[in-house]
């Protein structure tokens, strides 16, 4: 017999394997899932809505279904969590700011609807950076060390993954969301490429840097949700119709001959010393795989970071135009501030930026030109304590929102594809993650090398004690 | 270009910030001057170092050069 934590830390596949053969019922599943979420998320805080009933509804029908021969997949019977920027039919969705108290949708967004078709069993709402600017998560905290934050935005769904309260969540991207989290966390997430996955009812933060994507404890957990969401969407202009592969398949755990680009500058430039160890330790790994390392320089990286503000800060006070005249009061204070710089942008620094963009997107595909995909800390140090604002790099500062965003928005302006894996832990024993970056709409390539290194590690087996 | 971003005061921020219908909190028209002045300076920086024909990175219909 299994028990409660076991069945809560199990992988996706694991749990749906399980499921298909009757190991274990979506019933059975779902309740030990949210007697896990009423004990641990007290301390956690990672969900903001928990759908007790309608969670045990979904895995009633899914049992229901199955038993009558209506297997739909990996997904059929899983919980797990939506971000709460996602619109949820009937379910209140705040996107974690009093602007939006009391919304509920009258309709489930793309994603949404697409895991539901799947037959995943949703158990709630998960929390976000408000409108997922930022990476404090507040009021969620990292359940290695509750002195420390998620990071974020996608806060809520990877301290929920590494608490063991879902089996997967959704996440967004703009300049790290889904990758910070899934590094300060201990866990897996991936931002397709642009255009990979709809955003349609999903809460702008910047219509040209916001990715949608999945967030999970395993590599192959990935694969399954990714494959699920992934595809061209007539009601979101920027999804491209490019053909979705079986991501699952494509973990072979061969990556002999692949050629993984070494960046030799800016993104191993202020980096902690345990994440720079880790990080380096795990090329050491990929390189015992079979994989080569291959030295590539990125041209042209300074003041990228000064090129990615403008961009995110002008489209979101753009997106929050009316309620920052109306009601600013009800922003968060961090938010209202972003808000109001982008407001004052000049227009020529904005189109200046998305030019200087062209040049930084141009320099990653020349530098992956010779490269299967690069790998890169995804963030330069472990997740900071509640309330710090600043990171120290050396004799260097740096705030934590720009150190967060440092080595994962690059990503985010070129629009490739970008996950992050668990590689390590710091002596403070606070995860450490190790970003690996494809070409274009290649995401299988990116979560074949880093299923090879989840297979050689054991990382992303460990879990916080939570006592 | 010459960047004159160092010499926008606080009070020229709040009148911008009128013109477009928008009260500043009193307490972030420092942070924002501040915030402005470095991402102009380094956007601008940045300018300088690439051709004067660069086209606009934004491409809402999400087409990618590099094709896969």
């Amino acid at each position: 017999m299994i028990k409660p934590m076991e069945v809560c830390y199990l992988d996706l596949h694991e749990a749906a394997r399980r499921v298909a053969e009757k190991d274990i019922s979506p019933v059975e599943l779902t309740e030990t899932l949210l007697a896990r979420i009423d004990t641990v998320d007290v301390r956690v805080r990672s969900y903001v809505t928990v759908l007790h009933e309608e969670a045990r509804r979904a895995a009633r029908v899914a049992e229901q279904s199955m038993r009558r021969g209506g297997y739909r997949g990996p997904l059929h019977g899983i919980p797990i969590a939506i971000k709460d920027l996602y619109n949820t039919k009937g379910v209140e969705t705040t996107s974690c700011s009093k602007v939006r108290a009391g919304f509920i949708p009258d309709k489930d967004c793309t994603v949404v609807s697409k895991l539901r078709e799947a037959g995943a069993v949703i158990l709630g709402k998960v929390t976000t950076h408000e409108f997922a600017f930022g990476f404090d998560s507040v009021p969620t905290r990292n359940p290695w060390n509750l002195d420390h934050i998620p990071s974020g935005s996608s806060g809520g769904s990877g301290a929920a993954l590494a608490a063991g309260l879902c089996f997967a969540a959704t996440g967004s991207d703009t300049g790290g969301s889904i990758r910070a989290p899934a590094a300060a966390n201990g866990i897996a997430g991936i931002k397709p490429t642009y255009g990979r996955v709809s955003k349609e009812g999903v809460a702008v933060l910047s219509w040209s840097l916001d990715h949608t994507g999945p967030m999970a404890r395993s590599v192959r957990d990935l694969a399954i949700v990714l494959h699920a969401i992934a595809g061209f969407d007539p009601d979101d202009p920027h999804t491209k119709d490019v053909p979705v592969p079986d991501y699952a398949a494509a973990l072979t755990g061969n990556i002999r001959g692949v050629r993984i680009g070494v960046p030799r500058n800016y993104f191993f430039d202020d980096v902690q010393a345990p994440v720079q160890d880790a990080v380096t330790a795990a090329i050491g790994t990929l390189q015992s795989l079979g994989a080569n390392a291959v030295p590539v320089t990125i041209a042209g990286l300074d003041d990228i970071l000064d090129c990615f503000f403008p961009l995110v800060t002008s489209e979101a006070s753009t997106y929050h135009q009316k309620t920052l005249r109306q009601s600013p009061d009800l922003f968060g204070e961090d938010v209202r501030l972003f808000l109001e710089t982008g407001e004052l942008m000049l227009a020529t620094t904005y189109i200046t930026a998305q030019r200087a963009r062209s040049v930084f997107k141009a320099s990653f595909r020349e530098a992956l030109q010779d490269v299967d995909v690069m790998v890169t800390p995804t963030q330069p140090m472990t997740a900071p304590k509640v309330g710090q604002t600043v990171c120290r790099f050396g004799d260097r500062e740096e705030s934590v929102f720009a150190a967060s965003a440092r080595f994962c928005a690059p990503f985010n302006l070129s629009g490739l594809p970008a996950a992050s894996v668990p590689c390590g832990f710091a002596p403070d024993g606070l995860p450490i993650g190790l970003q690996i970056v494809g070409k274009p709409f290649d995401e299988a390539t990116v979560l074949r090398v880093a299923d090879a290194f989840e297979r050689h590690s054991d990382w992303h087996l460990r879990h916080p004690a939570l006592k | 270009m010459e960047n004159h971003d160092d010499q926008l005061t606080e009070d020229d921020l709040r009148h911008i910030a009128k013109s477009a219908g928008l009260t500043l909190k009193a307490a972030n028209v420092g942070q924002i001057a501040d915030t402005l002045r470095t991402l102009r300076a380094g956007v601008m920086r940045k300018d300088r170092t690439f051709a004067a024909h660069t086209p606009l990175a934004i491409r809402f219909d999400a087409s990618w050069e590099g094709k896969p």
